[in-house]
């Protein structure tokens, strides 16, 4: 079997801009359900490697699977669908700034609606579609901003809606691209430990990126550490030796730079 | 250094250009007024600016509105005719501009793998694009008169040809502006529609043309203060609109009437201005203060 | 109908109480409103639009846009060309020389013309102690006779802006008889009024930091506008200078209709001798002029903007 049952699969993948190799020959195998961290520095190839799963993406060299079928070999109409079954968390949220709330995350679902279906969602949404994204708010914790305009919310607040957002989509696999590296130390493990808890409550499989090893080492049972294009480790995390540890440790703080001017807010409209 | 002088070759040209106008037209000090009135008529015209004439200047016939309710009504129509001239020029506007615009074709939104596909982004939409800009050039560059002048040739005087001579200069220069703000628009929303699985259809009526929306909105506002001016211009050639008045009172020598007219004109313009201010303002601001 | 759940009674409470811009949407209404009256109102749909009579002259006006030689036959590129190059030597050519000109003189005056506005309307210039860096607390309080130099001036800019050019060449053609002054001075006026406000708001948007360093070592308002201000305020004035001139071509086109030796001019008396195909010929001359006026501005425009 080509995707050996896996719920996310890469083989010997390659991934090249121009002349810059972000992933050679990068394998990984990630089972339904599960809640796998990957970590190493800025510019390691982590998000090349989150955007393989949901095609964004393409591979140069060897297969990327999703739900078991080989991606490449997807017409694109397959495609779309299994786009609408996955949800991703950009670091830069992409929200629209100047829509409500509530209109931002209708749009999670426009996979799945007609051109004149998402229309009617945006302007004129129907009560039930109302209720569900009301209840996706609660799970995320700011129900009340429902019909804030996004751009008027906090940086955690926009992070927030922006995981109510992927989780409105349904998805079965949830990427997750450094979502908590604009958000101060003590929220970021509050979200984290949010979105392990959403993900086993709806039992989607989780898959996020983070450059903050000691949180990572903490909340996801299973660690893959990327370095320069290629996975230096890929374990359990509590298989990972306490030198390998300091080894990942060193590698992550020896090129990160203080992520500490990043913006929080989406820039508002001029 | 390559920098600066590019910029002093600009600066440079334009000053030789104006140069070889002063040359060509003849513009000295000398031929400043070459008769007719001359100066002295200029005097008595500009003196009346501070006292616009309140009643009209000569007997009238009983029954004639006094002048400050006619400018108001003559002011009335240049808002109408300028009304109807934008809501044409905004619905065709829109139209032209989603045709003229790049987004919903472009290479990071449209998945390119079926044959229909290909052939839609590699002939059809470029087609259709290429046709669109040139129709929009076209409108565009023929002035507002021009196309009243061409309109009322072939049919005759009426409201109809003046608002529709305004519409479609117009229509062009939005067209044009809105498909320009929209492909600028930045896509990092679009790009995640995309990967949720949106079509480019969809992407680009919720994803770019929301954002751009706030900017849309002040450029038409912006041609509505134009189109206002040109539907007063329009009163010279016999619509009833200020600058009829003006003409007329003009050609009578009723100066201080004429300065009625133009303060109304004056009037009109800085209340569209301001009020266009205030929504720009309104726009960007009002997230912050909930209502 | 809905159950009365308390799920939907919370929705239709935040429902209720969402932000909403109110004088956005008045001003909508507003708008809507006014369209709405306006083409019911305004007497656009008297008679019959396409009635008989209409179309009947409709078919007559196009007609006689073709060229008189080739009226009636059959369509001869050589016949064509000749009546082309007939009007084109007659005073197509030259009316097209004149028009660039007036254009070009009208937005070189407007710029030059508009500098004194710029130093009294910019509210960071126009003051006792410009560009003065704000420490702390409040600003010092501006007098009244700075706030109303800026404040004249302003209003002064509107009412140059607020008249349209063909306004002001029909009064000056008038007062200073048929010559380019009048038509030049007319574009110009206009342009101040806008330059005059753009430009004053790039002044006040400039950042300040150096300026007000500037400041305090001594220099007068003058010095610091000749140094600084201008080198840093330049690029984007000279964007706006050649938006303006493209403005300036259309406009100057138009007010030969006037009656001054522009391409309007030749394009009303074609129409009064009721050779609409000259004056057909004649508009297109205009709007080729027009499209080369827009390039030849696109590619200034980029060049200064890539000079940095």
């Amino acid at each position: 079997m080509a995707c050996n049952g896996a719920r996310l699969l890469l083989r010997n993948v390659t991934v090249q801009y121009g002349t810059l190799t972000a992933l050679d020959s990068v394998s990984m195998e990630v089972q339904a359900g599960e809640a796998v961290a990957l970590v190493g520095p800025s510019g390691a190839g982590k998000t090349t490697l989150l955007k393989l799963f949901n095609g964004a993406v393409r591979p140069g060299a060897g297969e990327v699977c999703v739900d078991d079928r080989v991606l490449a070999s997807l017409s694109p109409a397959e495609l779309q669908r299994v786009r609408a079954d996955t949800g991703f968390i950009y670091q830069d949220l992409n929200l629209i700034p100047n829509l409500r709330v509530i209109q931002n995350i209708v749009t999670g679902r426009f996979g799945r609606r007609s051109l004149f279906g998402s229309v009617v969602d945006v302007l004129f949404p129907a009560s039930a579609t109302t209720r569900n994204i009301y209840e996706v708010l609660v799970q995320v914790g700011i129900a009340e901003k429902l019909y804030q305009r996004t751009d008027s919310l906090s940086g955690g607040e926009q992070q927030r809606v922006a995981i109510a957002r992927a989780l409105y989509q349904q998805p079965r696999v949830l990427l997750c691209d450094e979502p908590v590296a604009s958000v101060d130390p003590s929220r970021a493990r509050a979200v984290l430990e949010l979105l392990k808890k959403l993900s086993e409550e709806n039992g989607l499989t989780l898959c996020v990126s983070l450059h903050n090893l000691e949180l990572a080492r903490e909340l996801f049972p299973r660690l893959v550490a990327v370095r320069e294009g290629r996975i230096m480790l890929d374990n359990r995390t509590d298989e990972i030796t306490a030198n390998e540890f300091t080894e990942i440790y060193r590698l992550t703080h020896a090129s990160n730079d203080n992520h500490g001017g990043f913006r929080n807010n989406i820039p508002a409209i001029e | 250094m390559i920098k600066l002088s590019r910029r002093r070759w600009v600066i440079i040209s334009i000053i030789i250009a104006g140069l070889w106008s002063a040359y060509v037209l003849d513009l000295g000090p000398g031929s400043l007024s070459t008769g007719a009135g001359g100066l002295a008529l200029a005097g008595e015209f500009f003196s009346h600016a501070l006292q616009p004439a309140l009643h009209y200047e000569s007997p009238v016939p009983t029954g004639t509105t006094p002048i400050l309710l006619r400018s108001l009504h003559a002011a009335g129509w240049t808002v109408a005719f300028t009304a109807t001239a934008i809501s044409l020029a905004l619905v065709f506007g829109l139209s032209f501009g989603f045709a003229a615009s790049t987004a919903w074709w472009s290479e990071d939104l449209t998945a390119r793998d079926t044959a229909w596909r290909r052939i839609l982004a590699a002939y059809v939409a470029p087609a259709v694009y290429g046709i669109t800009r040139i129709l929009i050039n076209l409108m565009r560059s023929v002035h507002e008169l021009l196309w009243a002048v061409l309109l009322l040739a072939a049919f005759g005087i009426n409201h109809l040809s003046a608002a529709v001579a305004i519409a479609i200069p117009s229509a062009g220069t939005l067209a044009k502006i809105f498909s320009e703000m929209i492909d600028e628009t930045p896509r990092d929303a679009a790009l995640a529609m995309r990967d949720a699985g949106a079509t480019p259809l969809q992407i680009y009526f919720i994803g770019l043309l929301p954002r751009a929306l706030p900017d849309i909105t002040a450029y038409t506002l912006y041609r509505f203060e134009c189109a206002l001016r040109t539907s007063a211009v329009l009163g010279f050639f016999g619509f009833p609109t200020l600058g009829f008045y003006i003409a007329a009172a003009f050609e009578n020598l009723h100066y201080a009437e004429v300065w009625t007219y133009l303060y109304a004109l004056f009037a009109l313009v800085a209340l569209v201005d301001w009020w266009s201010g205030k929504v720009r303002r309104s726009m960007l601001l009002w997230n912050q203060r909930q209502v | 109908m809905e159950p009365e759940t308390g799920l939907n009674l919370t929705i239709r409470q935040l429902h209720r109480q969402r932000p909403r811009n109110r004088f956005i949407r008045y001003s909508i209404g507003l708008m809507l409103g006014v369209i709405v009256l306006s083409w019911v109102l305004g007497d656009f749909f008297t008679g019959e639009v396409f009635n008989e009579r209409r179309l009947q002259n409709l078919q007559r006006f196009l007609s006689e846009l073709i060229p008189y030689p080739l009226q009636g036959r059959a369509f001869d590129w050589g016949i064509a060309s000749d009546w082309a190059q007939n009007i084109l030597a007659v005073h197509g050519l030259e009316a097209m020389v004149t028009t660039l000109a007036i254009s070009i003189a009208a937005i070189v005056l407007a710029a030059i013309g508009s500098m004194p506005f710029t130093f009294l309307a910019a509210r960071n210039l126009s003051t006792p102690e410009p560009f003065l860096p704000v420490i702390g607390k409040q600003p010092t309080a501006v007098p009244l006779t700075w706030r109303l130099v800026v404040g004249m001036t302003r209003l002064l800019l509107i009412f140059l802006r607020a008249i349209p050019e063909y306004v002001w060449a029909f009064l000056l053609l008038t007062i200073l008889g048929i010559s380019a002054w009048p038509i030049v001075l007319a574009l110009a006026l206009h342009n101040i009024g806008i330059l005059g406000k753009l430009s004053s708001e790039i002044v006040e948007n400039l950042p300040t930091a150096s300026l007000s360093s500037l400041r305090s070592l001594g220099a007068t308002r003058l010095q610091i506008f000749g140094a600084a201000v201008i080198p840093m305020a330049l690029p984007r004035f000279l964007m706006f200078f050649f938006y303006r001139w493209e403005t300036c071509v259309r406009e100057a086109t138009i007010l030969g209709l006037l009656g001054f030796v522009s391409l309007g001019f030749w394009i009303q008396d074609a129409r009064a001798r009721n050779n609409y195909d000259e004056m057909f010929l004649l508009i297109l001359l205009g709007a080729t002029l027009i499209m080369v006026g827009d390039l030849v501005s696109a590619i200034a425009r980029k060049v200064i903007r890539d000079a940095g």
